[in-house]
């Protein structure tokens, strides 16, 4: 299944509280749940004015679903065609 | 802001006992009912200081329910959702979250509402200070208010009645509740004896006391509170005289914090060096108080303002400063941009205000808040003299957006020209394309149809050069919709596929669902079906990409070129669909647009009263623009005509000279035909057939046979010569033929009962006469029944119906036809005085008819009487006061707050 990098535009989003950021990733487990075991979240980095989201899921279209139904902006989505880290030289 | 300071707390519980008692009792009973009648909404209204916060805490503390408080904040301009802040920031979960992520305004009303119906307990949700209310919150209690009544929450709003005039937006949120669920309380001053009480229940003289304060419960306190016994001629005055007394630092201390609207929250105290004083028992004596979480506030606005307009210009632009210095200088918290803006703008610091509401501005318009954005952008634009002319034609062009989206394009078109220069002085070409056709949009709106044109072209002309991109093909688009608006079908599809086919090859989604639009539509004039596809498409791309504005488009074009084939099942889907979404969305101008044309599909379809409503509401909006006018318009002339009442050649001429000026086929033509019925039916043939073919002219580019199809019909009737060989419709095709029985059974099938009951006149038969009657008497056409029963005398047919008035003998409670009228009136929540108005009768006349129609129905109550009139069927739904915006804003301002 393919992995997705998804970008969000958010100002001040690296100014958000400890309980704003706990009702948001409260709000896209419900939404994920609501989706079903297709679509996962992985992880996401909040930065100064953006978050970066990494999901597992069939297709864009479910991540741009998850974003409709729970309000997220979505500004880029795009798929990862590999993932390589300081082990992959060898 | 919660426990009161310990030297309050003694003539602060006093004053709340006192005089009080009625309306705690009154907010016990409602809270208590609400488990089992459902929700409410509870204005409380007074002046300031009348003691409403302190009302309302005292009833929240004793109450048996769970309780969520919010404040509305006193800043130049509002911050978008400021009490849903507070409350969310109490509650967290999605109501939290949807804020902090900025999510579209329907997340944010959807998560409140959810707060409010969670869980089993009793809600009590208060919103304080909705004077100062922002644009998004006052949608939000519209939306609350329509929904609350099947939850079990009540709602309690405070406002300053002083503050809230008759243009006020607070008065059109109130005014469109559902009056069942509204409750209001009004605080009056403290009587003499309760303050002389107060007074002795400190020890203090009360002579002069009463006539000083006239009674308001904070100026009392205030002076009571005062070390000396000399009263103060203002609140003011005993503010700033207990302000003199204080040592420098504090006074110091003092005067910077009444900068502040609202709390200080405790990172800022420390900021500003001022958590020692903050602590200190001067704060306290000056009426300042600490919130649980160590903010710092005054407890009274009064005392806030008093303080802060004491201060000299220079000294109050010093704090400012330094506030917002705090508030900028540090990058943890998340401040409100228009927080910062207040402040930059009472610093005289221009960079900080352009900065700032250019940022609130982004922030608004986001939340779709467009009224408030637009106004931020004005702000920013006033200080943006010294700014690089690109930076000002952005903000130029977001006000110009925004502006448009409202419905005023005289500002916009305004912001645009000014843009269109700087873009030119720049040289930036695709700028100055974008702008042109922005124009072109905007000047066909204002009903300049040469200059829509113009900018038409020459967007087009300045863009080709280029190469291709988002501009050129919005040009393109831009072009074609002129043409489709023109019923010039066969360029506008020319132009709609090249600027589909650029947009596809730009990857631009939304321009392809523009421009589908008008291909779609341009194509819909044929029968087959061709250009449905292309509307599906674009409106689902439309609401796939979020395009708002798109899919307004969509749902007009597919529900209007619906009601011009005399589709009406289809119409009213697409329209009633497209209404409520441009409600939810604040898309006013093509809400109207839509409701013209629902007036239309109503009319047509004999649904006189609900063609009115739709009409009327369009044809009151201060600055209508031309074409939902002339839609407006030849809706109530055509139902004046066909039911005989007067007005109808005033309101038809106007029709006619807006029309005129548009030279679009799709206003002139309904405009003919409702000139020739009105000819036919004054048996004036000659005019009347002057007018159909005058109509007709305008048809030979409309693909759509329904236009000429009616042109004819009437000319034909007038004995005029429609034109042979044309492709007409089956009902007028059989009456060419002369099989009127036919047409009748075809005018049946397509669903207009006017139409119909003319073609059984025209048979020759008794049975289709007698029904022909029938149905013109049920519809109230007073005209055509007078002249069928003549018809049917002549024919020597005895025993014709008698014209008692239809509509008596249509319902069974024998209610006139003026008493139906004012029925529907009252089921919508109109007071007597309103109805008065807008009848242009006497109030006593009304009041006569209202109580003549509580008998006649049986009922004791103006809420039995609505709902009898909606079980007549008389408001059908979604047309009574919860759902349809008032029909008037005379109504809604007089009325909405008493």
């Amino acid at each position: 299944m393919p992995k997705y990098v998804i970008e969000r535009n958010l100002p001040d989003a690296g100014k958000l509280t400890a309980q704003e950021l706990k009702a948001i990733s409260q709000m896209s487990n419900n939404v994920l749940r609501d989706l079903g075991p297709t679509i996962n979240w992985v992880q996401s980095y909040v930065t100064d004015n953006r978050i970066y989201c990494v999901y597992i899921a069939p297709n864009e279209e479910m991540i741009r679903q998850h974003a409709r139904l729970g309000g997220f902006p979505v500004d880029k989505v795009s798929e990862v065609r590999a993932i390589i880290d300081p082990t992959t030289a060898e | 802001m919660r426990p009161v300071a310990p030297r309050e707390r003694g003539v602060q519980t006093t004053t709340e006992l006192l005089e009080r008692e009625a309306e705690l009792e009154s907010l016990g009973t409602w809270l208590a009912a609400v488990p089992r009648a459902g929700g409410c909404v509870v204005l409380v209204g007074g002046e300031a200081g009348i003691g409403k916060t302190s009302l309302v805490r005292q009833f929240t503390a004793r109450c048996n329910a769970r309780v969520l408080w919010g404040a509305c904040d006193a800043f130049f301009m509002p911050h978008p959702f400021a009490p849903v802040r507070d409350i969310a920031r109490q509650v967290g979960g999605p109501l939290l979250a949807t804020l902090s992520l900025n999510s579209a305004r329907e997340h944010v009303f959807a998560a409140a509402l959810d707060e409010l119906e969670r869980g089993v307990e009793s809600v009590v949700a208060v919103f304080e200070d909705v004077h100062w209310a922002d644009e998004a919150t006052l949608d939000l209690l519209k939306f609350l208010g329509r929904r609350i009544g099947r939850s079990h929450a009540m709602l309690v709003v405070t406002y300053r009645e002083e503050a809230v005039d008759g243009r006020h937006p607070l008065r059109f949120v109130t005014g469109d509740l559902p009056p069942d669920v509204v409750r209001r309380i009004r605080l009056a001053p403290l009587s003499e004896q309760a303050v002389v009480t107060l007074a002795q229940g400190v020890g203090r003289d009360a002579r002069g006391l009463y006539d000083a304060t006239g009674g308001n419960p904070f100026f009392v306190t205030e002076v009571l509170a005062a070390a000396d016994a000399l009263v103060p001629a203002s609140v003011r005055d005993a503010v700033l005289t207990r302000l003199s007394q204080l040592p420098a630092r504090a006074r110091d201390f003092v005067e910077l914090a009444s900068v502040v609207p609202g709390r200080i929250e405790p990172w800022l105290l420390e900021r500003l060096g001022g958590l020692d004083e903050a602590l200190g028992p001067e704060c306290q004596v000056m009426g300042m108080q600490r919130g649980e979480d160590g903010s710092l506030a005054f407890r009274h606005e009064l005392a806030r303002r008093a303080i802060e307009d004491s201060l000299s210009a220079e000294r109050q632009r010093a704090l400012h400063a330094r506030v917002f210095g705090a508030l900028t200088q540090q990058s943890r918290i998340r401040v409100a941009y228009a927080r910062l803006a207040h402040h930059a703008e009472r610093a005289g610091d221009a960079a900080g205000v352009l900065r700032f509401a250019a940022m609130a501005g982004d922030h608004a318009a986001r939340l779709a808040s467009h009224r408030e954005a637009a106004a931020h952008y004005r702000n920013a634009l006033r200080h943006a003299v010294e700014v690089p002319p690109a930076e000002r034609a952005g903000l130029l062009d977001r006000l110009a957006y925004e502006c448009f989206l409202i419905a005023n394009p005289a500002e916009s078109a305004q912001a645009r020209t000014a843009a269109l220069d700087i873009w030119r002085s720049l040289g930036m070409t695709l700028r100055e394309g974008d702008e042109l056709r922005w124009l072109s949009r905007l000047n066909w709106f204002l009903g300049r149809y040469t200059e829509a044109e113009r900018y038409a072209l020459e967007a087009v002309s300045t863009l080709e050069p280029l190469p291709p991109g988002a501009e050129l093909a919005m040009a393109y688009s831009n072009l074609s919709q002129l043409r489709m608006l023109a019923a010039n079908g066969d360029d506008a599809v020319l132009w709609g596929e090249r600027a589909v086919e650029l947009a596809r090859r730009l990857g631009n989604l939304e321009i392809e669902s523009h421009a589908l639009n008008n291909v779609g539509t341009a194509r819909l004039g044929l029968p087959n079906a061709a250009g449905q596809a292309e509307l599906a498409r674009s409106l689902e791309l439309a609401m796939a990409g979020g395009w708002q504005e798109h899919v307004a488009r969509a749902y007009t074009n597919i529900g209007t070129s619906a009601v011009t084939r005399r589709e009406y099942g289809v119409a009213l889907q697409n329209l009633d669909a497209g209404i409520k979404y441009c409600e939810d969305h604040d898309l006013d101008a093509w809400t109207l647009y839509m409701r013209a044309w629902r007036g239309r599909a109503h009319l047509e379809m004999g649904n006189w009263s609900q063609a009115l409503r739709d009409a009327e509401t369009v044809a009151q909006q201060p600055g209508c623009i031309p074409v939902n006018r002339v839609c407006a318009l030849i809706v109530m002339a055509r139902v004046r005509i066909r039911r005989g009442e007067p007005g109808a050649e005033e309101i038809l001429a106007e029709a006619r000279e807006l029309a005129v000026g548009t030279q679009e086929p799709q206003r002139i033509c309904p405009v003919a035909a409702a000139a020739a019925e009105l000819a036919w039916l004054r048996d004036d043939h000659a005019a009347a057939v002057r007018d159909a073919q005058w109509g007709l002219e305008f048809t030979r580019l409309v693909r759509n046979p329904w236009p000429r199809s009616e042109l004819s019909f009437w000319l034909w009737k007038s004995g005029g010569e429609p034109p042979a060989q044309i492709e007409l419709t089956e009902p007028v095709d059989a009456h060419l033929a002369g099989d009127h029985g036919a047409a009748a059974a075809a005018w049946q099938r397509v669903g207009c009962p006017y139409e119909e009951a003319l073609a059984l006149a025209q048979t020759e038969v008794e049975e289709a006469q007698r029904r022909a009657l029938q149905i013109f008497e049920s519809l109230g056409a007073q005209p055509m029944a007078a002249r069928v029963r003549q018809q049917l005398r002549a024919q020597g047919v005895r025993d014709v119906p008698r014209g008692a008035r239809a509509s008596t003998r249509a319902n069974p409670h024998g209610l006139t036809r003026r008493e139906m009228q004012i029925l529907e009136l009252v089921a919508e929540g109109m007071r007597n005085a309103a109805i008065a108005r807008k009848l242009f009768v006497s109030p006593k006349t009304v009041d006569h008819h209202v109580a003549a129609i509580l008998a006649k129905l049986g009922v004791s109550t103006r809420g039995e009487a609505a709902r009898a009139a909606h079980d007549l069927g008389l408001t059908a739904k979604g047309t009574n006061a919860t759902d349809a915006a008032p029909a008037s804003p005379e109504s809604r301002g007089r009325d909405g707050l008493r």
